[in-house]
């Protein structure tokens, strides 16, 4: 016991020791922006000539994507194999260093979904093969081995890992309202880059900034709030934000070989009950509630009617909507500003992007007619955005009813980002039999 | 009960994330707020006191070329401008009386008793008043630019914002001497420009002034290169100069008084020769009204001052504008 204790000390000493350098490189330049231009001192010092960065061979992307399956498979074998947290997490902070600090996050499944879109809705935009890549794999891999990809390549669910210091379950009812603002930054982020307007995921990219000692003192600040809010919610960006996690969540949950909490029979002895920071264990199902499902078939049917008004009602609101949303288009926007100006020229200062749009020589009718045609697609993508919201919204409804009677512990499919803390506490060893017969424990019973 | 608190505060937290993020990507666009592009502060900076005018504009003259650098007048107050490989003279009418094309672009440009001096990049082209090439000078500095010129009966002095240096070449294109390195035996502080920006002009007494920009100054040289005197103070008010470095630009008129011109904030002053200023001659919405005051870049590209005691601006929008003194 003592060892034991003081092995868990040690363990957190590390973890303290990897966040602090993490921390330091974090901030290490971070207030470093020069507000004015740089003071010339008469010190002799010689100012060098501009240096113009040479474009990196193309080699270096296949290297990277070489690398990225090289860490993947090695990330899957250890949660699948060798069943190793210790593993994992120590493939995350290389991760972290690599993928995030050294490759400035560029390399970036999470905004491929953006790269994806825009070259299927727009024929001229070229989209580099290692961005389909990118996208690709971890599909792959999640289909076959589960989330391994958030488990140890993420760089942005490793950042958050190591804040993860005391993460407290969530009410599921606070998990099911958060856990639909993926879906919806999924559409918008879909919706933007399909209109060419914007690839607003890697627009709002929290931890970018911090790997790349640069960005705005808004994004700054809602990637230290994310972190903040890590400690005790544990990684809230891939849980609450992260859409390609909505397409990972649904592929993972038809995964062939994910990770098991039991390498075989569980024994329900509880003690992984509360292991996972990210609430994706469920546990056994009581009997009595498996032999009440008459009040949720019902249920179930009226969710079944109500899914198509959702998907109706919310498609018609959401276009109501569309010329606010089209706003976000640098072209509407200006159209939209140079409307107002003819109004109201007399006492309004124009914009630098309204008196540059007018030294272009492009007339403002041009203009409106370009701006009209986008809000078009608008119009129609806002249909599909609340439609899809509106599906989603009854499939989670839907989802209630829906019961499976669970006689172990399991590792919920879906939301289960293979981080494999869980088998840690799971004292069943590859290969052990049960003997006693196993007696489901009823729903709620919490540890004593 | 400490874990519930936890769970609102970091409930709270999330959604403090997500409204953050909803409130910039669907803000309302800036023409709906009536707020400018260049932040209000740059706009205020901008503001000149019209009670301060001390001068007037009798005409405006349009060029009709885009890209145009440089303005000089001659004695006889012939009016040449440069810029898009071409020079253009003009009369006090606003008719233009000759133009001619040169082989580079000019950053500026002077004229001398025959002939005009032009900054060609690093080098200096002399052309005719005709329009002829007579020579092209060796650079000193083949990275450098030359960004003005300034001509008395004996030498040329070019001002090479990079070398920074002014450089005093003999009629024939000899470089004679280099004046302006920083010696604590002669007291010369040596120029410091942090932008290309680096002016120079002769001043009654045949005496050298040049620009010391990143010292806000005006610094004064002896034909001969020795440092004698200078003046500027460092501030926001009209008595001095404001930004990493102005004025970028100045002249000085028959009287003695200085014509100065600071990008940014986009005043034209008077200053005295001890450096007291005297008046404002226009600022940013004395040309187009609202547009100055957006206008992405510097309003004024040069100036000049002409023995009749006017001031000739050549703006952003190719026009030359010709000011002269309010009758008192």
């Amino acid at each position: 016991m003592f060892f034991k204790h003081r092995r868990i000390a040690m363990k957190n000493r590390l973890q303290i020791i990897i966040l602090a350098l993490v921390i330091s490189l974090l901030t290490f330049n971070a207030f470093s922006i020069q507000r004015f231009p740089k003071p010339e001192f008469d010190s002799g010092y010689k100012t060098p000539a501009v240096q113009v960065s040479k474009i990196q061979p193309a080699v270096f992307e296949f290297l990277d994507l070489g690398l990225f399956i090289l860490i993947m498979s090695l990330v899957t074998w250890m949660v699948l194999k060798k069943r190793s947290r210790k593993g994992v997490f120590w493939i995350s902070v290389f991760s972290l260093l690599y993928f995030g600090f050294y490759r400035n996050g560029c390399i970036c499944p999470v905004g491929s979904v953006q790269n994806i879109t825009m070259a299927i809705f727009n024929p001229g935009y070229t989209i580099p093969l290692t961005a389909i890549a990118f996208f690709i794999i971890p599909l792959g891999f999640t289909l076959f081995f589960g989330r391994t990809f958030c488990a140890g390549v993420c760089p942005l669910g490793a950042i958050q890992d190591l804040f993860a210091f005391r993460p407290i379950s969530l009410k599921p009812w606070i998990r099911y309202l958060f856990g639909l603002i993926p879906f919806i930054y999924l559409g918008l982020a879909i919706l933007y880059s399909a209109t060419a307007t914007d690839f607003i995921i890697c627009r709002y990219d929290p931890f970018v900034g911090f790997f790349r000692h640069n960005a705005s003192s808004m994004m700054f600040a809602i990637g230290g709030i994310l972190l903040v809010t890590g400690i005790f919610i544990a990684r809230p960006y891939c849980r609450f934000f992260c859409p390609y996690g909505v397409l990972l969540n649904l592929v993972s949950r038809v995964s062939r070989r994910h990770l098991s909490i039991a390498p075989s029979a569980c024994i329900n002895c509880r003690l992984c009950e509360n292991s996972c920071p990210y609430d994706a264990i469920d546990k056994p199902t009581g009997l009595e509630v498996k032999n009440d499902n008459r009040e949720l078939v019902k249920r179930l049917i009226v969710y079944w009617f109500i899914t198509p008004a959702l998907v109706v009602l919310l498609g018609w609101t959401a276009s109501k909507y569309h010329d606010s949303l089209a706003l976000v288009n640098f072209k509407v926007r200006l159209a939209k500003e140079i409307m107002l100006l003819e109004k109201t020229e007399s006492n309004v200062t124009p914009p630098i992007e309204v008196t540059t749009f007018r030294s272009s020589g492009v007339s403002n009718e041009a203009l409106y007619s370009e701006a009209a045609a986008i809000l078009e697609k608008f119009r129609i993508g806002s249909w599909i955005l609340g439609g899809f919201i509106g599906l989603v919204f009854g499939m989670t409804l839907a989802r209630l009813t829906i019961y499976r009677y669970k006689n172990d512990y399991t590792a919920n499919k879906g939301l289960c980002l293979s981080c494999a803390r869980c088998v840690e506490y799971c004292p069943v060893k590859e290969g052990d039999t049960v003997e006693t017969e196993v007696v489901p424990v009823p729903v709620g019973l919490e540890n004593p | 009960m400490r874990q519930k608190i936890t769970i609102v505060f970091s409930v709270l937290l999330l959604l403090l994330a997500v409204f953050l993020i909803a409130r910039d990507l669907f803000q309302k666009p800036a023409a709906l707020t009536n707020a400018s592009c260049c932040g209000d502060d740059l706009v205020s900076m901008k503001q000149i006191d019209v009670a301060l005018l001390g001068y007037t504009r009798t005409r405006t003259i349009e060029t009709g070329v885009k890209g145009l650098t440089g303005i000089t007048v001659d004695e006889n107050n012939r009016i040449f401008v440069c810029g898009n490989r071409q020079v253009l003279i003009f009369d006090q009418s606003g008719k233009k009386s000759g133009e001619f094309a040169v082989d580079s672009v000019t950053s500026c440009i002077a004229t001398g008793s025959n002939e005009i001096y032009l900054g060609f990049g690093s080098g200096i082209a002399c052309y005719t008043s005709a329009g002829e090439k007579k020579a092209l000078w060796k650079p000193f500095n083949k990275e450098g630019l030359i960004t003005s010129i300034a001509v008395n009966k004996d030498y040329i002095y070019a001002a090479d914002a990079v070398s920074k240096l002014i450089l005093k070449y003999s009629s024939d294109g000899r470089l004679a001497q280099e004046i302006g390195k920083k010696d604590t035996l002669t007291g010369a502080p040596g120029f410091i420009i942090p932008s290309l920006y680096f002016d120079i002009s002769f001043g009654d007494f045949n005496d050298l002034w040049a620009v010391n920009p990143g010292r806000l100054r005006l610094e004064n040289y002896t034909i001969a290169g020795h440092y004698e005197a200078g003046w500027g103070i460092a501030t926001s008010e009209n008595s001095g100069f404001t930004g990493c470095c102005n004025p970028a630009h100045f002249a000085i008129l028959p009287d003695g008084n200085f014509v100065t011109y600071e990008k940014g904030v986009d005043k034209i002053k008077v200053f005295d020769p001890t450096g007291r200023f005297l008046c404002f001659i226009a600022g940013a919405g004395s040309f187009k009204g609202n547009t100055d005051l957006q206008l992405n870049g510097n309003l004024v590209k040069d100036l000049a001052a002409g023995s009749d005691g006017f001031v000739y601006v050549l703006d952003a929008y190719s026009q030359i504008n010709i000011f002269r003194k309010k009758d008192r």
